[in-house]
């Protein structure tokens, strides 16, 4: 089952960084070294509110399949249609580069708001 | 047939309450955002209902000095009440029915009916008015009978 084509209600996206590490020396002139050609860490929070609890239920199910935060996996067309609704930019810039899949950063979070309507946040990272 | 306060009536636990000046409800539907990134109007899906109301009672006495209750202190006293020590004072839950009595045969009288709580009592003694009882309430629930 592949991520579910939901229209989110609130996205944040956060592009990562590349692999660089930062050296100090005595006299305080900072020294950089890249470790690698691909970002990382990207992160992407999005927030379904007020969606049916069948609608809610295929984010825990999809989860699940990903076996929690184990599994990588990338969208399909559907879904980043729905996910990236409302940018008006390219759709690369809130995407991963090459080689770099989402997976979940932690657990699905449900709130019920009133019988068969809830509320999930899902927070996504990533990882190369 | 238009309706007016001549054919009002309102009933306080199955008795027909007296000197009724006024009676109003209102049911409101909250609503649930449901506008999604793209969209450009915003879209809704039914949230839970309140159902509240108020009315006026005139408060009264069958004679000078006579004591004795009358509606507006039967209603009243669902949520007044003295305090006693180390005794949480609770609020009675009341049936309140409203009627528009129009002769109806077949159907009965139009009318609403429902548990509530009475949310707020409101009573002025002033010069040249009639002293009398303003009730707020909150219906519990759905009401329980509605034939509108």
């Amino acid at each position: 089952m592949p991520y579910p084509a939901i229209r989110p209600t609130e996205r944040q996206f956060d592009p990562g960084d590349y692999p660089v590490r930062k050296y100090n020396a005595q006299n305080g002139a900072e020294v950089r070294i890249l470790y690698g050609n691909r970002r990382f860490g990207l992160r992407l929070a999005l927030s379904y509110t007020n969606i049916t609890d069948l609608l809610a239920e295929e984010f825990l199910n999809h989860y699940d399949e990903t076996t929690g935060t184990f599994s990588t996996f990338t969208f399909s067309p559907d879904a980043r249609v729905a996910l990236f609704a409302g940018w008006s930019g390219t759709e690369g810039a809130l995407s991963p580069p090459s080689g770099v899949d989402w997976r979940y950063e932690k657990a699905p979070q449900v709130t019920a708001v009133r019988p068969g309507i809830s509320t999930i946040t899902v927070s996504l990272v990533g990882v190369i | 047939m238009f309706y007016s306060g001549t054919q009002g009536k309102m009933f306080i636990d199955g008795v027909r309450a007296a000197k009724v000046k006024s009676w109003s409800f209102s049911s409101n539907l909250g609503l649930l955002d449901t506008t999604t990134l793209g969209d450009t109007d915003g879209t809704v899906t039914p949230g839970t209902r309140t159902n509240t109301g108020s009315c006026t009672l005139l408060y009264y006495a069958d004679a000078d000095g006579s004591g004795g209750s009358n509606s507006a202190s039967t209603l009243i006293n669902k949520l007044l009440k003295a305090g006693v020590e180390g005794v949480a004072p609770e609020a009675d839950e009341v049936v309140l029915r409203f009627e528009i009595d129009d002769g109806g045969v077949i159907t009965g009288p139009r009318h609403v009916q429902a548990k509530v709580y009475l949310t707020t009592v409101s009573m002025t003694c002033a010069v040249g008015e009639i002293f009398s009882a303003d009730v707020s309430f909150q219906v519990n629930g759905a009401f329980s009978e509605v034939v509108m």
